[in-house]
């Protein structure tokens, strides 16, 4: 049946997220943003609500390896709805922290999906520990690829029961505080996407070492790293899947095929964060516009907030599709880049238009909105680019293109 | 739990109306733009249950919810969308369903419940502001009649409807506030359509003017909407609107599928021109508006079959579907280029057509401000809870 209402257990989750996000993000938002850091009472509250992976806490389903209570009463598989709904509310919240909620993050996809059971139950062991904060990342851009992820260089050599890398990664989020990052490397650079390699690299490996902490436009809150691999020596029981994972061609396609579940997540982040630009401008609208003002005046305004609305409306209801096929089973590449594509530029979009609709008011540094203007715009870049998504779609659509 | 699984009945249906469109209607595209539907066409139509849409199962029609009335729609938006209108648009009947009590629907609407191809049209715009507002059509009560003189504009079907639903002013120092609705049959003495009006799309569609002197109606014929007229007058162009949004879904989803066949067969510098990024990224763009704004209209169809009364859902649906339509069909002539614009495509034909529904029902603009004054919790005066004609006019 075609249902756009959230059942009993996702309104739940939405409303105490939502009532998280709230409470427990907006009020340390800007000072997160000046001081370029997540407040530790913060990450300790997250800690204390079993916030894990992808921004669903345990009590709804997550854990840190993504194997859990994600089935409904009928076994119907459904994290993945519950992961939009929840990541809308936390990116409501705020969009750098809640890339800087303790978990094995980005990274936790490709060792789910590529892992061996003992490397699963080995790198996701710490992520137990309540206790303390733990981060993964994920290590795939470099210098001189990002989307274009098949030309990537740093290379692995193989010596002995070692593998030798070398190379540079940057834009890594969470990359110098996490414990692991899942680094990709390539062991023949003319093989292309076979010669590619994925390894969990330990923080601490020899030869591994952070470089600079960018300085970014926003997103302040979130770390995004540098990091340097000099004859690192990484044990090949790092390499995810173990040698045999490679022979197929499947073993690159399974790293892309994480983006099916992470692209309609990031693209319901960026919906949420429209959604608490489009909230200021209409609440500002409400008590600036709505009495005394010239009708005309109200309505050119009304007209571009009801655009907004509408169009924040059109993304959720594209990242539901997408993560719904997710449950379901249904291949959804093509469906997700739409998702992500569609709602990273509304979003964008949406924090501009917010800007416009509240003047100058929208400018100032004391209020969000400007800050949501500088954090959003990395949600149409980062997980694939609006245009890297645009030829994931076109590849779909059009029978016989292969590349541009 | 969201879901966006059909039921196999809903599938069922979409596929049947699917086959109607593409076998008998998408081929004829150029003729019906010229000679409007022809009989054979409406009789098939008809045979296939589609009549009666609208209709309440009580009331003998299909019994459709309006997410299955959307799935029609879009099939039959994606043959071509002013077959689409003038067979299914039925505002006449619309009307009656949203303003008439019980007994009224029951006996306007027994030649359509027994089964009868039944056409409705309904007269709401009128060409000119009336200076206090509302309409300069006037409703006078003369005992057990009401007698309507005036102009009517843009009424799609004035000259062949089989009844008509007449907006008037009754209480004429009352503006927006003081207008009333009637029933009028098509044998009624005064009533004269106008000459077919030509449009620059859905030119298959005839739509006429429709002059009023001295026709006598029975009292028993007017409309009176319940407990506020206005608010059952909202739901009309609600639905109205949401009708007209499911076809300009299926009219962008025809254009764009057309873009982009074009676009791998046609070749230029030594390859199919959807191999250029620049044309892939637009068919991706407009790939994402259609689904985009199908899923508005089925949230929207899926909040009035829920009963709830779908205001804002209903008013974003029309500006996003509408939207897409005109984007997609834009974009769909720029891709076949000087093709595009020549009637050996039909991309010029959507182009126009989507220009022309936009204003069908409603319009962006006043979809927009019941949005704006949805989300605002405005409480709005009734001008601008209705497309009315001295800002706006729209054709029904």
């Amino acid at each position: 049946m075609i249902d756009f209402t959230l059942s009993d257990t996702h309104q739940n989750i939405r409303s105490m997220v939502h009532w998280f996000a709230e409470a427990e993000m907006r009020p340390l938002s800007l000072q997160a943003d000046r001081e370029c850091k997540v407040p530790d009472e913060l990450v300790k509250k997250l800690m204390q609500m079993g916030v894990a992976s992808g921004g669903t806490p345990e009590t709804m389903g997550g854990s840190p390896d993504g194997i859990g209570a994600d089935k409904d009463k009928r076994g119907k598989k459904q994290i993945n709805r519950i992961s939009v709904i929840g990541s809308e509310e936390l990116a409501w919240g705020d969009p750098a922290m809640i890339l800087a909620i303790p978990g094995p993050g980005l990274g936790a996809p490709p060792v789910r999906f590529m892992g061996t059971p003992e490397q699963r139950e080995r790198f996701f062991a710490p992520f137990k520990d309540l206790e303390t904060a733990h981060y993964g990342a994920y290590a795939l851009t470099e210098p001189g690829a990002g989307s274009d992820a098949a030309a990537i260089s740093t290379t692995a050599v193989k010596d002995g029961n070692h593998y030798v890398l070398n190379g540079v990664k940057c834009f890594i989020t969470n990359g110098a505080k996490a414990i692991w990052n899942v680094v990709f490397a390539t062991i023949d650079k003319s093989k292309g996407r076979a010669g590619h390699r994925v390894f969990v690299v330990e923080k601490g490996t020899p030869g591994f070492r952070v470089g600079r902490i960018e300085e970014k436009m926003g997103m302040h809150a979130s770390e995004t790293a540098e990091l340097i691999l000099e004859d690192c020596r990484v044990h090949q029981d790092n390499l995810l899947g173990g040698e045999a994972h490679y022979a197929s061609k499947e073993g690159f396609m399974g790293a892309m095929k994480t983006f099916d579940l992470t692209r309609p997540l990031v693209a319901s982040m960026a919906t949420g964060i429209a959604r608490a630009a489009y909230e200021r401008a209409r609440d500002f609208f409400k008590e600036n516009y709505m009495t005394g003002r010239p009708i005309a005046r109200y309505r050119v305004i009304a007209d571009k907030l009801a655009e907004i609305a509408r169009n924040i409306d059109a993304a959720r209801l594209m990242v539901w599709r997408a993560a719904w096929m997710a449950d379901e089973g249904i291949p959804n590449t093509k469906e997700a880049s739409m998702s992500k594509a569609y709602a990273g530029q509304l979003a964008t979009k949406a924090c501009i238009d917010a800007i416009q609709v509240m003047g100058a008011a929208g400018l100032s540094r004391d209020g969000f909105v400007e800050k949501w203007f500088r954090d959003i715009k990395v949600y149409d870049i980062f997980e694939g680019t609006g245009q890297a998504q645009r030829i994931v779609i076109s590849k779909r659509i059009l029978q016989n293109l292969k590349s541009f | 739990m969201i879901s966006f699984t059909l039921e196999e009945e809903e599938r069922l249906l979409q596929e049947t109306v699917h086959s109607f469109a593409e076998v008998d209607i998408r081929p004829h595209y150029r003729d019906s733009e010229k000679t409007g539907v022809p009989d054979a066409l409406r009789k098939k139509f008809h045979e296939l249950g589609l009549t009666g849409l609208d209709l309440p199962a009580e009331l003998g029609g299909t019994g459709l919810t309006w997410l299955a009335r959307s799935l029609v729609l879009e099939e039959l938006g994606w043959g071509d969308a002013g077959v689409a209108v003038d067979l299914a648009s039925q505002a006449g009947v619309l009307a009656i369903l949203a303003l008439g009590d019980a007994a009224q629907q029951k006996r306007v609407l027994a030649p359509l419940a027994a089964g009868n191809a039944v056409q409705s049209a309904l007269a709401f715009s009128e060409a000119k502001a009336a200076p206090q507002g509302g309409f300069a059509t006037t409703a006078r009560r003369d005992g057990d009649f009401y007698v309507l003189d005036g102009e009517k504009a843009f009424v799609h079907g004035a000259g062949s409807a089989d009844f008509m639903v007449v907006f008037a002013q009754v209480e004429p120092d009352k503006g927006w506030d003081g207008i009333g609705a009637f029933v009028v049959d098509k044998a009624a003495p005064g009533l004269r359509p106008g000459a077919n009006v030509e449009t620059t799309g859905l030119c298959g569609v005839e739509k006429q003017s429709l002059k009023l002197s001295g026709v006598r109606v029975p009292a028993m014929n007017r409309l009176q909407g319940g407990a506020d007229f206005v608010v059952a007058a909202e739901t009309l162009f609600r639905r109205l609107g949401l009708k007209t949004s499911a076809i300009a879904v299926g009219m962008a989803r025809a254009a764009y599928e057309y873009a982009l066949r074009y676009s791998e067969e046609r070749v230029a510098f030594g390859k199919p021109i959807g191999h250029f990024q620049f044309i892939a990224f637009t068919l991706s763009d407009m790939a994402m508006a259609v689904d985009g704004a199908r899923w508005m209209v089925w949230r929207a169809a899926t909040e009035l079959d829920q009963g709830r009364d779908g205001r804002a859902e209903c008013a974003m649906a029309y500006s996003h579907a509408l939207e897409t339509a005109m984007y997609a069909a834009d974009w769909s002539v720029q891709i076949l280029g000087g093709h595009g614009y020549i009637c050996d495509h039909p991309a010029e034909k959507w182009m126009r057509d989507a220009k022309t529904l936009a204003l069908w029902g409603g319009s962006r603009e006043f979809a927009n401000a019941v949005v704006a004054d949805a989300i605002v919790g405005a409480t709005p005066a009734a001008c601008d809870r209705l497309p009315v004609h001295d800002i706006q006019p729209v054709y029904t």
